[in-house]
């Protein structure tokens, strides 16, 4: 169903020459493990999180380079046809739009006596007396929290003072993240996109099983085994990737499975087809985060002397806690051989 | 920070030199530092509840699904 129709003037970025009409392109972003970990501290302290979001975000940013458009087609001007326009503005398709946007917001943030984050620059944080608000900012999503309400309310007072925003709500969705905010806790999981991402690969009326890998079968290269389309190989294991934000249980098998994205194999397709099997029965599994825990921070870290049968390389593992909330985790094929196990675990510790 | 093997533990706290150690060196200076100034600790974690294992390799359904209870990892409807 259809609830409404947009349509967005986007600049052919891809014509811009660096140092003609563009320079510094990075913008900060905010990563999945600092969304959790707002999650887990404002559940742990009991605070509700909220939502808003920056309408048309990147039309707010300022530019400093000369860039011209030509009239966009079927809105030209008869008089001066050979006409072209002068952007003080950035567009949507510009190389710097997202920085311009970002410049723009943390200006006005730190105007407004917000602190930025000292690792994370796009958390922003305010103190009064006792009371504090945390400001978490992924490119136009907004997600906040506060110990005082009326803290939050000012807040989209003066967002809405200076841009034009959405309704402010409680955090429910969040970049394809469903957020339930219970009395004791936050469950959070991606049954949607999960749901979706079965009857993409048209696996939505698949049979079930237990686990996302087989214990028996080892996957290697397999040089003599058919071909599979790459295309559609790598765009599973991107959209798996996504979904191990909220599953952590299919994240060593996705690891191993995008080892061989250059040239993927009907065995290699099978593992995958495996995973979406056990997704199948796992949709609606996700991560809880209790509240009215401590606030202690716990690492384990273990590595799997060997874990690569083709290159004899290592696998280290890591996974932090907050209290007893899972926050990140991390699963990775060690740069190097070990040639024992304490230095494997070693390495994995000091990553 | 929880590990499961002494002997990469013993090396974070005594900088004794072995054959064996003496190509891991800036890991275990980045480690030590950190021990001695005391921003991190290291203790010992039995293999069993070594919680990591979901990471690192494949594993059994029986296993597996004790991990994902240990790791918060549940249904929604065991909410309701």
């Amino acid at each position: 169903m259809i609830t409404r129709n947009k349509a967005r003037l986007v600049a052919k970025g891809y014509n811009q020459k660096e140092g003609i009409d563009y320079d510094e392109t990075y913008a900060p972003m905010a990563r999945l493990k600092a969304v959790r970990l707002l999650l887990v501290f404002s559940c742990i302290k009991g605070f509700k999180l909220f939502q808003i979001n920056v309408k048309s975000a990147f039309l707010n940013g300022y530019i400093n380079e000369e860039v011209f458009v030509s009239q966009p087609p079927g809105f030209e001007d008869h008089q001066h046809p050979e006409h072209v326009f002068k952007l003080k503005k950035a567009l949507y398709g510009l190389k710097q739009a997202p920085r311009q946007w970002y410049g723009r917001l943390s200006v006005f943030m730190t105007s407004q006596g917000y602190d930025k984050g000292t690792s994370d620059k796009t958390l922003f944080i305010k103190r009064k007396e006792e009371d504090i608000i945390l400001v978490q900012v992924y490119v136009d999503d907004i997600i906040f929290s506060s110990t005082n309400e009326e803290l939050c309310e000012t807040f989209v007072k003066i967002m809405k003072s200076e841009f034009e925003m959405s309704m402010m709500s409680e955090l429910n969705y969040f970049l394809g993240l469903q957020v339930k905010q219970l009395q004791d806790g936050i469950f959070l999981s991606q049954a949607k996109y999960c749901k979706d991402l079965l009857r993409k690969f048209g696996m939505d009326k698949c049979k079930s099983i237990s686990t996302p890998f087989s214990t028996s079968c080892h996957i290697d290269h397999d040089v003599a085994g058919n071909p599979v389309d790459e295309t559609k190989y790598r765009g599973l294991i991107g959209s798996l990737l996504y979904l191990t934000a909220s599953k952590p249980d299919i994240m060593f098998v996705v690891c191993m499975c995008s080892h061989f994205q250059s040239a993927p194999k009907e065995s290699h397709f099978n593992a995958t087809k495996r995973i979406l099997k056990y997704l199948q029965v796992t949709k609606d599994v996700g991560l809880w985060y209790p509240g009215n825990i401590s606030l202690s921070l716990t690492c384990y870290s273990d590595s799997e002397f060997a874990g690569c049968k083709i290159y004899r390389k290592s696998t280290s593992g890591t996974c932090h806690f907050l209290g007893s909330s899972l926050i990140s985790w991390q699963c990775k094929k060690q740069a190097c051989v070990a040639l024992s196990t304490a230095k494997a675990e070693y390495i994995a510790a000091g990553n | 920070m929880l590990c499961d093997n002494t002997n990469a533990i013993n090396l974070t706290k005594n900088p004794i030199m072995h054959s064996r150690t003496k190509h891991i060196k800036i890991r275990h200076h980045f480690l030590r530092e950190h021990i001695s100034n005391g921003t991190c600790e290291i203790k010992f974690i039995a293999t069993d509840l070594q919680l990591v294992d979901l990471f690192t390799k494949p594993l059994a359904k029986d296993r597996f699904n004790f991990l994902l209870n240990e790791l918060g990892i549940i249904n929604v409807n065991c909410l309701l």
